[in-house]
């Protein structure tokens, strides 16, 4: 018992130590359209994940993100800044905020291309 | 006849008389302290406490959304993370788990080791547990960016937990840990060091209050940015406990919303001291085979 253990032990040690890395998240480049679309490129990103269940879907925790209701629970609910995009609570807190872990690496760009563009509901 | 009765008489006593001279040589084997802490967690960290042998632990783990008003019930109508999981105990002093978290779709490894039993007469003033888990992300490829690697989900843990329990009704421990990412945002570490103080102290023969403080430390020594953009916020929480032989209900106030200790460590971007507060519970099953 005390050889399987020292085995044991040796075995998990080891698959950690080989399986350490130091790698960097590289977003595939997603070019930000001259005019972003809030139909076309912002919902599909809510209804990927973000709009499900009790979430951010209907009825469910602020903002509604689900089709029809996201956009008036941006603007009303002061999510977005067009004087100063980058601190828009919706593009920080996907960027490095509590949504982070639902966000995909290159989603937020598009989010803050959008408010860059005025934030329209096109 | 009376000298047969002192043959019977001292016949009799012979047994005790061989028991009273070998009692001496018996060696005095000390006693592990009754129970420093009756949860294998205390909120959001591991305890030193591992089960009896042959013991299955079902963990289900639960952090509701952001308490802020009425309109979401406290974070209690808000989303939510959750984490299941199993632990076996294959030795009294060493027990391995798996369990799966909503949150990253995380599936956690785990393995914990007592290495040293604080003594009742105080020989060994202290339990001495190691505990280590490695956790793979289970969320779509898409979230790795460019050239994936499966290995690129991998995490880890690793800690060693000092405690003592002080009094019948008082039990601190304090880890020392480590945590490692394998693939990060561009703004995150891979690695930190951390420290977390968690303690018991009980109110009823049932019932305790317990709480537990987790601080990253930002060695410059070791960091990759010489700035840390978002570094990662001090933990706190506090709750109550209620433990039987059989079952262990924790309920509680933290400012994680994670479950997963390396990322408590590594992205807790809550501010406590800013009212970025969950209520959570714990309830842990214990079956004996």
């Amino acid at each position: 018992m005390k050889i399987f253990k020292t085995v044991l032990l040796f075995a998990f040690a080891g698959f950690i130590l080989c399986s350490c890395e130091y790698e960097w998240i590289q977003p595939e480049k997603q070019p930000i359209p001259d005019n972003v679309s809030f139909s076309g490129d912002i919902m599909p990103i809510f209804n990927n994940g973000c709009n499900t269940n009790v979430c951010h879907g209907a009825g469910g925790t602020a903002p509604d993100l689900s089709e029809g209701n996201a956009y008036n629970a941006l603007i009303d609910g002061s999510y977005v800044d067009t004087d100063t995009p980058e601190a828009s609570i919706l593009y920080t807190t996907m960027k490095s905020g509590t949504m982070k872990p639902y966000t995909a690496p290159g989603d937020e760009e598009i989010v803050l291309g959008w408010i860059q563009q005025g934030a329209l509901n096109n | 006849m009376k000298k047969i009765n002192t043959i019977l008489v001292i016949f009799l006593l012979l047994p005790a008389f061989i028991i009273a001279q070998e009692a001496p040589k018996e060696k005095v084997k000390s006693k592990p302290v009754r129970a420093p802490f009756s949860c294998p967690t205390v909120i959001d960290y591991q305890t030193v406490y591992i089960p009896t042998a042959k013991t299955l632990e079902f963990v289900i783990e639960h952090r509701f959304d952001k308490i802020e008003n009425i309109s979401n019930l406290f974070g209690i109508y808000g989303s939510s993370n959750i984490r299941l999981g199993a632990n076996y105990s294959i030795t009294n002093k060493l027990s391995v788990g798996y369990g799966i978290t909503k949150l990253r779709m995380l599936s956690d490894f785990r393995i914990k080791y007592n290495i040293l039993e604080q003594t009742r007469d105080d020989k060994m003033p202290i339990a001495l547990t190691a505990y280590g888990n490695m956790g793979i992300d289970g969320r779509s490829e898409k979230y790795f960016g460019m050239d994936y690697k499966f290995t690129n989900r991998f995490s880890y843990y690793t800690e060693l937990i000092v405690a003592r329990k002080f009094t019948d009704w008082l039990s601190i421990q304090v880890a020392g840990n480590f945590s490692h990412i394998n693939r990060v945002d561009s703004l995150m570490e891979h690695d930190k060091f951390g420290i977390t103080f968690s303690g018991r102290a009980r109110v009823s023969p049932q019932s305790s209050i317990v709480f537990n403080y987790g601080i990253p430390l930002n060695i410059s020594a070791i960091q990759e940015h010489t700035t840390l953009t978002n570094a990662p916020q001090q933990n706190f929480g506090i709750g109550y406990e209620v433990s039987t032989s059989t079952h262990c209900f924790q309920v509680f106030i933290s400012s994680s919303t994670d479950l997963s200790p390396q990322y408590i460590m590594m992205e807790n971007q809550n501010d406590w001291t800013k009212g970025d507060l969950f209520f959570g519970f714990t309830i842990t099953r214990l079956w004996s085979f």
